[in-house]
């Protein structure tokens, strides 16, 4: 499906820089889609997220799990290395 | 990590959420912002839904799994002896040991407000993130 819209100037400029333009738009909105479905679960949920706390779940996030632990999981299901 | 999903949610993770435990909404947020998954073994649902107080825990808990960054996991045929030998170290509990199977499939943090009873089902060092 093919839509025209108008766009700010720096966004035209970083989507001119896109391999895809179409996949780069589609990607944004659906983080926004996701992103408005998620607030509206939290917010019927009681829940205030800040932004102190989402910082140290990307903290945790990123660190990966050591190989030990990798290796042993892996050797409990059954698969070599 | 070995795919798109980021953590698992254990039972006691989606109960700490049905409390509003900020820090579930936090992790769903962050994970979902990076483009990743929150994988819910069924049987971890199962045993919320079990849990419930009322009809509107119940409507929560389908909201929740209704979010795009939300992936639930079926308890598979060929995986239902391996989560049986993974719960006996927690008395049979079969959702902490169908969480343990997910996170190690998937190579993904384990997301929980029973760490102590996690660690019993993972190897030493696997990333528990007890949610508070």
């Amino acid at each position: 499906m093919k839509r025209s819209v108008s766009l700010p100037d720096d966004v035209a400029q970083w989507l001119d820089q896109q391999p895809n333009v179409s996949a780069a738009i589609t990607s944004a909105v659906r983080v926004q889609m996701a992103r408005v479905h998620l607030d509206e679960v939290l917010r019927r949920a009681g829940i205030e997220v800040t932004e102190a706390g989402r910082a140290r779940w990307r903290e945790r996030l990123a660190t990966p799990i050591p190989a030990d632990a990798l290796a042993e999981g892996r050797r409990m299901l059954g698969h070599a290395g | 990590m070995s795919d798109q999903i980021a953590v698992v949610f254990d039972a006691s993770a989606l109960t700490a959420y049905l409390e509003g435990n900020v820090s579930v909404g936090e992790l769903m947020l962050e994970v979902g912002e990076e483009g990743r998954q929150v994988a819910i073994p069924a049987t971890c649902l199962a045993a919320a839904y079990a849990s419930v107080a009322d009809e509107i825990d119940a409507a929560l808990l389908a909201l929740m799994i209704a979010a795009p960054m939300i992936r639930l996991l079926p308890l598979a045929s060929e995986d239902v002896q391996q989560t049986g030998k993974l719960a006996r170290s927690v008395d049979g509990d079969i959702s902490f040991g169908h969480a343990a199977h997910a996170a190690l499939t998937h190579e993904a943090h384990y997301a929980t407000a029973q760490p102590t009873a996690a660690a019993k089902v993972l190897p030493t060092n696997w990333s528990i993130l007890e949610v508070v």
